[in-house]
């Protein structure tokens, strides 16, 4: 059971938040260190949860969810441990739920036309893009979650194994068995489509 | 253990660029938002926690309205999130900074309560009727604990003032989903505020926290009382690490009391103090519509507000600028 403990047992002895990361984030009354942080990981956030299957139209919702969750439970980040991961964490979770409503609702979870940006490149481009991505995100849907979790931190997002381990709470070698058996999938998936 | 693992090369690194794989893993990391994306999902993360209280300290609110509304039964709180989970229990206090620290031992306390009372505890955090930033303090009644979150994470575009649209997709993230150790905890134990704690009433910031959240507990139901609230804070608390927030309630209270010429004048400096306020749209913007909805004070006399259904609380003469 959890010792109550007064105040000045607190142990005082956790390490400086890293320079520039969010330490203070929890009192910082104008925000500046959220912003940072916010600044620096809103990228990440809203690309995994994409590849998480979360619907281009929700995207910015679920985003904001993750960091106000952050935000809420900084008090719980191990600063020893990653902080990028811990925000993944976030993620997963996320987007797990998003998908579980999404599958209750029988909404929309199969993935639709991709939101690819449209810049330069030619409309062919765009659309083969566009096609490469659909293809992707419907192999992605396709994974049982615990893979496609390792599978998108991984392969997509580009942490390190240890971050993922870290991120999805599982031991370090089930997250290779799980990267193993996504890319399986994934590379049995690609043979059957180039052979179509 | 990890000594014999080395790292997979990445199939970014090995799918030929131009492999439909490759093609896909690349489009896919380009997936990103845009600046004007990015910038409103912040402004609506910053609205929303200026909403709750000072910083860290408000979002508590939206995450216990998050797991509240998961209908996530005490045994969840037991349940291992990912990441820092295990050690949480212990890490909460630990990893608290110091300006927090009054607060972690309730915070504590109550993820003791939590943990060993399982369902009990849950149901008891559960019931915190102001888990919502603006919704007025009263005693919830039992049922509607698991239904009130709602509106927790609120769409973007919904303002702080008015939450739990109708509309909002329920956040429901599940209890054992974030981050293990109940994130309910810590919002709540701070808004507990639990009376006859002399500790936690001897710190000045708490103590200006507690006056500024009963302030914002009032602005709904009753503006006038919150503006009261307001200027004791303002006595009290000269240099108030919550000045701003008690500036922007102050502008809301004006405009729900119909006070417009003062909530604009309010305004106005307000922006000049506080420039990169994230209330300071939001106020700007229903000060327009509202002053635009209620066009007694613009244009003596004609009380069309009325019509509407909206009851002002108080009309002021209509002040011609």
């Amino acid at each position: 059971m959890i010792v109550v403990s007064p105040r000045s047992a607190v142990p005082r002895s956790e390490p400086p938040a890293p320079s520039g990361e969010v330490g203070d984030l929890p009192t910082g009354a104008d925000g500046e260190a959220f912003r940072a942080v916010f600044r620096a990981h809103v990228g990440h956030v809203w690309r995994s949860l994409r590849a998480l299957g979360v619907h281009e139209a929700d995207v910015a919702d679920a985003s904001q969810q993750v960091f106000l969750v952050l935000n809420a439970n900084l008090a719980r980040w191990d600063r020893a441990a990653s902080l990028r991961a811990f925000i993944y964490g976030i993620c997963l979770r996320v987007a797990s739920d998003y998908r579980r409503r999404a599958h209750r609702r029988h909404e929309r979870l199969v993935a639709s036309p991709p939101d690819v940006a449209s810049g330069a490149a030619s409309p062919e481009d765009n659309l083969s893009r566009q096609r490469d991505l659909a293809w992707l995100d419907a192999a992605l849907n396709d994974l049982p979650a615990p893979q496609r979790e390792v599978f998108v931190l991984y392969e997509m997002e580009e942490l390190e194994m240890s971050e993922v381990a870290q991120a999805v709470g599982c031991p370090l070698f089930t997250a290779y068995s799980r990267l193993r058996a996504a890319r399986k999938s994934i590379a049995e998936r690609l043979d059957a489509r180039s052979e179509r | 253990m990890t000594a014999r693992l080395t790292r997979p090369v990445r199939l970014r690194q090995t799918a030929a660029a131009n492999s439909p794989l490759g093609r896909a893993l690349a489009s896919a990391r380009d997936r990103l938002p845009s600046e004007a994306e990015a910038h409103e999902v912040e402004a609506g993360v910053l609205r929303l926690l200026a909403a709750g209280a000072i910083g860290g300290a408000s979002a508590g609110a939206v995450a216990a309205h998050v797991v509240t509304a998961s209908g996530g039964s005490g045994g969840a709180l037991g349940a291992a999130g990912g990441g820092a989970g295990a050690s949480a229990a212990a890490g909460v206090a630990a990893s608290l900074p110091v300006a927090v620290n009054a607060i972690a031992l309730k915070l504590t306390l109550i993820v003791a309560l939590g943990a060993g009372g399982g369902a009990l505890g849950w149901r008891l955090l559960s019931h915190q009727p102001s888990a919502s930033p603006v919704s007025p303090r009263r005693p919830a009644p039992a049922s509607t604990s698991r239904t009130a979150g709602s509106g927790a994470v609120a769409p973007l575009d919904s303002r702080a003032q008015a939450p739990a649209p109708a509309d909002a997709p329920p956040p429901e993230v599940r209890a054992a989903s974030v981050p293990a150790v109940s994130a309910a905890v810590p919002p709540v134990a701070r808004r507990r505020g639990a009376p006859g704690d002399s500790r936690v009433t001897a710190d000045p910031v708490l103590a200006e926290l507690r006056l500024i959240e009963r302030a914002r507990a009032a602005l709904a139901g009753d503006p006038a009382r919150a503006l009261q609230l307001c200027r004791a804070h303002a006595r009290e608390f000269p240099r108030a690490v919550m000045s701003e927030e008690r500036d922007a309630m102050v502008i809301s209270a004006l405009i729900s009391l119909r006070r417009f010429s003062e909530a604009r004048a309010r305004q106005a400096s307000f922006v000049i103090e506080y420039p990169e306020s994230p209330h300071e749209r939001r106020l700007r913007e229903r000060l327009q519509v509202e002053e635009s909805a209620s066009p007694a004070e613009n244009d003596s006399g004609s009380a069309i507000g009325n019509e509407k259904g909206r009851a002002p609380a108080s009309h002021t003469p209509a002040r011609t600028r």
